[in-house]
Order: C-alpha cells, then structure tokens, then sequence
C-alpha cells in the first residue's frame, strides 16, 4: 500500500482535522484496508494516541478504538463480566497474528457487513464515543449511511453480568460468517442483532419486543421471536450463500443464542 | 522516512516508504527468512515476533515498529533448531516454506499460554496454513517440544 502523505497523530484533534480538511484516511489496524486500497492521497495513523486499554469506569466497561481484537479475546475484565462470549466470538477471525492488529475501532468504523464485531457490540447496546461528537448509540452509527468526518475514540458496554451468546454458520472455521447472530439480556430486555444478511448487522426490533422483560423466556416465545427476526429482516446474496438459505438459517440461529443466552 | 528499531537483538536503522508493510521492508533488508504468501493476512507465512508477540508482517505498517523489537525465526535461533527437531521426528515438515512463521507462532504459544489443551494449540495455531503435512504431524511435535520444556 502507497500512502503520498502520511501523519502519526499525536492528538485526537490533529486526526480530526486531517480527516476533516485534508480527507484522511484513518489508519486503524489496516488489515482489511490495505487488501483493499492500493493507494492512498492521505492517510493518519491514530496508533499514537494511547487509544488501546479496557477500563471499568463506574457501570461501564470503557475500550480504546484502537485495542486489538485479541486483546478483547484474552481480557480478564471482559471475561469477568461476560464469560467466554469475547474469546468465542473473536477467536474466529483468521488467527491470533491478525487479531494482534485488526482493532475494535476499525473493526466497528468499517461497519462490514461480515463483522463478527459489529453484530456482538450491537447485541450489547454497545455506546460509541465520537469525536467531535460525543456519545452515539451502535444501533444509530450502524444505521447511518454518511455520518461525516468523525473518529471513533472508544466504545462502551455495560460493566454487569450479562447473559448473552454469539452463534454463526460458517463454510469453514476461520472463514466469513454467512450469517450472525448475538443475543443478550441486557439491562432488563432483550437485543438481538444479526448480521453477515450479507448487510451490515441489524437490530431485531420486533422480535426483541416479543421477549419482552422475560430473562429466560418460554419455548413458544423464542420461536416466536426467532420467526419474527427472520421476517422483519432483509436478507441478500453474496458468494457464500443466497438470500433463501439465510432467511431460513436466521431462526434457527435466533433461537441457540436465545436458549444458550437464558440458561 | 527512516525508523530505528531493533531486529533480532541488533539495533537498525532502517529507510523504509509510507505505507510500506514490514515483510517488505525486513525481506529488502535481507531477512528472507521472512516469507510471504497469500498477502491478505490468511496464511501466517509472514508472521514475526513484534515485541514478543505475533504478528502478520504483511499486514503490518512498517513506521509502526519505530522503537519496538522484532523477531523473526533467526533471532529464535536456538529455540527454532530445538524445535525443528520434534518436527523431523515427527515428519512434521516437509517443503518448509510455512516453518519460519509457524515455529515463531508456537513460541510465541509457549509464553503466552501455560499447559494448553490440543484445542487450545489448534486455536492458536489456526492462522498459520501448511499445505503439506495435514497438522497431525506437527500436533504430535508441538506437544513433545512443550512437554520437553515442561520438565
């Protein structure tokens, strides 16, 4: 990858007005970028900004932007609160080299559809902190389509016990999901987020409201929920898989995380 | 630019472009022990020791190692030939291309996790493709070599 102009950013405002006034393009772990871009104008490398911790603050676990995904796999906050659900969904993405580099930030900036990451922090009603923004829901970043120059400087998730699972079909272990779904029991309701429809993940909203409050609900209303999720959910074609085979393996997926999640 | 870093033990200073990777840098610097392969991240072949853990080095900005130190299987010299001779017992290696960044992958394994089950090894090793042996041969070394050093 050729990058003409190049800025090691030693402030956040110093990346901000590059994306801003110059059209950067923020450099976060660039595994996925640079199969992708061949040559950049302008590129700023965040790296420097001390953006990789995970922190408890009060009632929230606090992320750097750019902390690696296997720093979420291994962590012993994370796994305090949340058992094996980081080390289960990360340990899929390709291997620990890579998760050594790929970042939440960019992970979530990205907003991939095949994103392992995006569809679990958006189960967990995940708060973005933007700049210069401030704090912004997953579910408003995920659904907007031009959000502007921003950066994204850390994630928040609630620091609880939250009953929660992560579920995907696959071709072969370490591949694209075809499709993912997460579940979680969070502050009195249910999330349910699926994603790799091949579009970015998405918030099941009416079929969360059929869970309601319930923290382990009944086997009529999970494969309820489970219908409905594959109902209210456009689901597409890509290389892996076509828009059949997903709506009819979303339901099946909805209802393990829901069962796994309410044990 | 130029970055100064220290590659196996050595300090260098080291010219490289923006955007360059580091397998590109270090294999121009002459540590073609470096190999590289797929070039989307996939298949471990490239993976070097950047301060003590492991990385892909195609994937990896070379103006990021300013001030880190690297390995690649050279500075793991005497632990590597240690290593290599559980895999020739085992037939573990046959055209060698993928041993570089697979034995670096393993010790980086060993630091990193104490006892660790044949799932754990797998699930570490996953990012790391060999098209010749089929793993089996390799699992078996891996464990003699980390029971070997157990006692």
């Amino acid at each position: 990858m050729e990058i003409k102009q190049l800025v090691l950013a030693q402030t956040i405002e110093e990346a901000y007005e590059a994306v801003k006034e110059r059209r950067a393009t923020i450099l976060g772990g660039c595994t996925w970028l640079r199969m992708t871009t061949k040559s950049l104008d302008y590129g700023v490398d965040l790296s420097a900004l001390g953006l990789s911790y995970i922190k408890e603050s009060g009632q929230e676990i606090e992320i750097g932007a750019s902390t690696t995904l296997r720093s979420l796999e291994v962590d012993g906050l994370l796994a305090k609160h949340y058992g094996p659900l980081f080390s289960r969904t990360l340990g899929h993405i390709v291997g620990v080299q890579l998760r050594n580099l790929s970042t939440l930030g960019g992970s979530l900036a990205g907003r991939y559809g095949f994103s392992d990451v995006s569809t679990l922090f958006l189960a967990l009603g995940a708060e973005l902190d933007l700049y210069p923004e401030g704090p912004l829901s997953i579910e408003a970043y995920m659904a907007a389509t031009d959000h502007g120059p921003h950066l994204i400087r850390a994630v928040r998730i609630p620091a609880r016990q939250v009953q929660a699972s992560y579920q995907t079909v696959r071709i072969t272990h370490l591949d694209f999901p075809i499709l993912s779904v997460a579940a979680a029991y969070t502050g009195g309701l249910w999330r349910i987020a699926v994603g790799a429809r091949p579009g970015r993940a998405q918030l099941a909203a009416a079929a969360m409201q059929i869970l309601g409050g319930t923290k382990k609900p009944e086997g009529a209303a999970i494969a309820e929920a489970a219908r409905q999720a594959a109902a209210e959910l456009s689901f597409g074609k890509d290389i892996r898989a076509d828009e059949e085979y997903r709506k009819n393996v979303c339901p099946v997926l909805v209802r393990r995380a829901i069962e796994e999640a309410s044990r | 630019m130029m970055i100064t870093c220290t590659i196996n033990n050595e300090k260098k200073q080291l010219e490289i472009q923006a955007g360059e990777m580091l397998a590109e840098v270090l294999r121009r610097y002459g540590y073609t022990e470096v190999k590289t392969g797929c070039d989307t991240g996939s298949c471990g072949l490239c993976t070097v020791l950047v301060d003590s853990k492991p990385v892909l080095s195609c994937s990896y900005l070379a103006h990021r190692a300013e001030g880190r130190s690297i390995s690649t299987v050279k500075g793991k010299e005497k632990e590597a030939v240690e290593f290599a001779a559980f895999l020739t017992a085992e037939g573990a290696d046959q055209c060698g291309f993928c041993s570089p960044g697979f034995t670096l992958t393993v010790l980086a394994m060993r630091e990193e996790l104490k006892n660790p089950s044949d799932e754990d090894i797998r699930h570490y090793l996953a990012g790391n493709l060999c098209r010749c042996t089929g793993y089996e041969g390799q699992m078996r070394a891996i464990r003699k070599f980390l029971e070997a050093h157990h006692e």
